[in-house]
């Protein structure tokens, strides 16, 4: 009864126009009524505290690089040269975006923040080229999920804590299903971009090659500082968020010479209302989770999957689909912390291997993170872009059809993910 | 009537807080007769500590635990119990905390809403590192330490000469593994259930500070209770508080085996020395709150 | 009025691209101090998160006025033009109920942690609860405007125009 007010207030108020944040407000307000908890309180409390979080500074950040990246002229030359690269091909600039995904999730553990990275630097580029809008962004949303599979991983961290699993193994074990999914991409992409018309320019020369690379040089530097920073242990990644955003500055405005005040003073105002648009909804969207809390409805949904031990299988791709359809409507954070617990008693006893489960949990969040009603990723992604929420939603569709079918593959034969794992534990 | 009281915690299910949560809720359900009910929200679901806090003050959640360093903003001289050295022995720390100078502490929460049910533990904050054993204060030297918001534990780490880093809890396991810091200080069932024995070498029972836990309620919700429901939650309270501390002493054996399997665990630490050279962290303490409440301390202690 | 709302929405701005530029500041020293200096800013954390809640509150209210909050508007675009009027009225009455309950909330929580003063930076921290404040007081008097006029601009500005045909493209 819960769930079905929670979703049928939200979805009503979201088609009739409510803005997403105050939609999910709503359905607080409607839970509240339903509970005779009606109090202000909680939605202070929640929501504040919501945005008041150290890892997420990393998305204002990471907006500040990227715009300034694109306004100071190093999106640019990365784009020139990508050009100079895989320009000939078809679809080329999407493949430079898939890549350029694999490589940030090696940056930071947040999905969002990545997401808001690879869609400021590197839509610009694919909108000038005449890429489809909602395609570009959809491989981009998705390529942003990698993030939080691939090493280092804020979720991954989470989920280590609330299910008592090896970080260090989930993190070694993030890696080959994040290149796969990394594969899915270019395959799909591959697949999607031979329908298209797109301008294909000609191979460029060795030389023209080389005068884009001495060009693009110092924005080269940017994501070899960010992953050498974070893997030599010089900062944490809130941090390489900041180095990111003062080295563009200092790129532009002392090499480049593209950045002046009046428009850096356009790059702070802009990326503090995209970072405002997307905190201010995960701050609405705690306090909708708060109430589902109380309402203690996971834990009557999680009762019912006690007869399914005996077929771990079966029980995998039960949870799956009951994992996927709380992360359809809730953020990664809250759905962790609340499932997590319950669940993994469950997982142990029907012996389904902890960091295979981790992992695979991760993975849906990360997906949910992406698709309607509520996906955090989908919002930066639009935020960043300004480009309507039903666009992108229509263009992500194949890329999570495609990941869903990625997650399929692991339910049905999880030694795909764990024979690699063990490569890299060393066992 | 039946009430029914949210009980939010902060750690996860396998930590003793919980145990002590689930002790809590079965003893008064039996003794209240199934008038007091308790519902268990672990591992933080309804928020940060800072916002259990403020829920449990507004009463939106009824009953919550944090360590007691999230609560000197409220009473700034609870401070003085996390103080590097402060209680030699558990035992020392038990009776001042369950006595008159702990209690009183505890009734100025009073005004802000909060009723004290009792001081639970962590036990003792020890150092862990990737560089070596920490037998001496030189040993500190150096260290890229991360310390939590503490003023006296960063004071005391600058004070050894190491290099104290403001770190968000939620990226220290990463910086660790990285080696953004090399060093960090928790309690053993800390170190143990965020798995920092992942990504650190060794492990020296420094003990150089005690960690309580404040255990609180809401203030409004208790006063509601009959006075016999009262007391019957307070002496409840009273025995979770000693189940839990049971726990605590009898579990960190047990954990330290389990952590010695993963890292080197150093006993050998010179604790006068450390005492003598930390304290300038005691003195920005008295500069800013005096000293009556440090000296009352160390009066119950020595008795 | 005109004059007066153009100045104030422009120091809205100016105001939020101060604090980024502070957050980034102290972050990135915090950084250099700790190679360069081997010390670092104890308060710089949690500053750092007090202007992120800053930046959001107030800038939730900037993206309100600019209509900019992630909404599906397709479908009520296909009813009838007196209808869609209705139904924006009506979101604006929602929007109005939910920040006068956020303005309630967050007054009670500044008032009960005036007196919570942070052992690191001496600041209250009913200071984070303030700007929601802020914030829903700014968001409600935008929402009580469009209620009577869902049409209503708020801004008086040029370059606001192109933003925001660009989104309604
Ligand atoms: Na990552
Ligand atoms: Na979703």
């Amino acid at each position: 009864m819960t769930l079905v007010i929670f979703l049928s207030v939200l979805i009503v108020g979201i088609l009739l126009g409510l803005p997403v944040a105050f939609s999910l407000l709503l359905s607080a307000m409607a839970l509240m009524l339903h509970m005779d908890m009606f109090s202000s309180d909680i939605m202070a409390q929640s929501l504040i505290n919501g945005v008041n979080s150290f890892p997420l500074l990393a998305i204002p950040f990471f907006l500040v690089a990227g715009e300034v990246m694109s306004v100071g002229g190093l999106s640019q030359r990365i784009v020139r040269l990508a050009t100079a690269m895989l320009g000939h091909r078809r679809g080329g600039l999407g493949y430079v975006g898939i890549f350029t995904a694999v490589l940030i999730a090696g940056l930071s553990g947040s999905a969002v923040a990545d997401a808001a990275a690879l869609v400021s630097i590197i839509y610009p580029m694919m909108k000038k080229a005449g890429y489809p809008e909602g395609r570009s962004l959809g491989l981009l949303a998705s390529g942003g999920i990698i993030a939080p599979v691939i090493p280092p991983s804020l979720p991954l961290i989470l989920i280590g804590v609330a299910g008592g699993i090896s970080i260090k193994n989930l993190f070694l074990g993030g890696i080959a299903p994040g290149l796969m999914m990394g594969i899915t991409l270019v395959i799909l992409w591959n697949i999607l971009m031979r329908r298209e018309d797109l301008e294909v320019l000609p191979k460029a020369t060795a030389a023209e090659r080389l005068t884009a690379f001495r060009e693009g040089f110092w924005a080269l530097l940017l994501p070899i500082i960010i992953i050498g920073g974070i893997r030599f242990g010089v900062f944490t990644p809130t941090e390489a968020a900041v180095v990111a955003a003062v080295y563009a500055i200092i790129v532009s405005t002392v090499i480049y010479r593209e950045l002046n005040w009046q428009r850096f003073y356009g790059v702070l105002v802009s990326a503090g209302r995209s970072t405002a648009m997307v905190m201010f909804l995960v701050g609405c969207a705690m306090v909708a989770a708060w109430l589902i809390t109380i309402a203690q409805l996971p834990q009557q949904l999680a009762d019912l999957l006690g007869p399914l031990i005996d077929q771990p299988r079966l029980l995998m791709l039960v949870i799956m689909i009951f994992v996927l359809a709380i992360g359809m409507v809730m953020d990664l954070a809250p759905t962790v912390l609340i499932l997590v617990p319950l669940l993994m008693p469950i997982v142990r006893e029907a012996e389904i291997n902890e960091v295979y489960f981790g992992l695979m949990f991760i993975i849906n969040t990360s997906i949910g993170l992406i698709t309607p009603p509520v996906g955090n990723v989908l919002n930066v992604v639009c935020g960043a872009s300004r480009v309507p929420l039903s666009r992108a939603v229509t263009g992500t569709a194949p890329f999570i059809l495609a990941y869903l079918m990625l997650l399929g593959l692991f339910i049905a034969f999880p030694s795909i993910i764990i024979i690699p794992m063990e490569f890299f534990i060393g066992k | 009537a039946e009430t029914t009281l949210r009980f939010a915690h902060p750690t996860p299910e396998a930590d003793i807080q919980h145990k002590m949560a689930e002790f809590f809720a079965a003893e008064l359900a039996e003794r209240s007769g199934g008038e007091l009910n308790v519902q268990i929200f672990p591992g933080g679901q309804l928020g940060s500590d800072a916002q259990a806090i403020d829920g449990t003050r507004s009463g939106t959640i009824d009953i919550t635990i944090a360590g007691l360093n999230n609560y000197t903003g409220l009473v700034p001289e609870a401070a003085a119990f996390t103080l590097p050295f402060m209680f030699p022995t558990r035992e020392t720390a038990y009776r001042v905390l369950d006595g008159d100078v702990g209690q009183g502490v505890g009734k100025n929460l009073e005004e802000f809403g909060l009723v004290l049910l009792g001081y639970p533990e962590n036990g003792f904050r020890n150092m862990t590192n990737n560089t070596g054993p920490i037998r001496v204060p030189a040993d500190v030297e150096g260290l890229q330490m991360r310390v939590n918001n503490s003023q006296a534990l960063s004071d005391m780490f600058q004070a050894l000469g190491a290099n104290p880093i403001q770190l968000d809890v939620n990226e220290l396991y990463t910086s660790l593994e990285t080696g953004v810091v090399n060093a960090q200080d928790h309690p053993v069932p800390v170190t143990l259930s965020f798995r920092f024995y992942e990504v650190q070498d060794y492990l020296s029972l420094t003990r150089h500070a005690y960690s309580p836990l404040g255990w609180v309620m809401n203030k409004a919700k208790f006063d509601k209770l009959s006075p016999e429901m009262q007391s019957t939650l307070m002496e409840v309270a009273a025995e979770s508080v000693a189940h839990q501390r049971g726990l605590a002493v009898e579990g960190e054996d047990a954990m330290l085996a389990q952590l010695s399997e993963h890292l080197q665990i150093n006993d050998d630490v010179d604790g006068a020395a450390f005492q003598a050279a930390v304290r300038p962290a005691w003195d920005g303490f008295v500069s800013e709150h005096g000293d009556t409440l440090i000296n009352a301390i160390l009066e119950a202690s020595s008795k | 009025m005109q004059v007066f709302l153009r100045k104030f929405w422009s120091g809205v701005d100016a105001a939020i691209a101060l604090v980024l530029i502070v957050m980034i500041a102290m972050v990135f020293a915090n950084v250099v101090l700790r190679y360069g200096f081997s010390s670092g800013i104890r308060e710089a954390i949690e500053l750092s998160r007090l202007g992120l809640v800053w930046l959001v509150m107030v800038g939730a209210a900037v993206v309100l006025r600019r209509s900019e909050h992630l909404a599906v508007h397709e479908i009520i675009l296909l009813l009838p033009k007196p209808i869609t009027l209705f139904l924006r009225r009506l979101a604006y009455c929602v929007i109005l109920v939910s920040v006068l309950m956020l303005f309630w909330g967050t007054w009670k929580q500044t008032a009960a942690n005036w007196q919570n003063i942070s052992p690191l930076t001496g600041l209250p921290s009913g200071l984070f609860y303030l700007a929601g404040v802020v914030s829903s007081f700014m968001m409600s008097a935008i929402a009580i405007v469009r209620i009577i006029n869902p049409d209503a601009r708020l801004d008086g500005g040029i370059d606001d125009d192109l933003a925001r045909q660009e989104f309604d493209a």
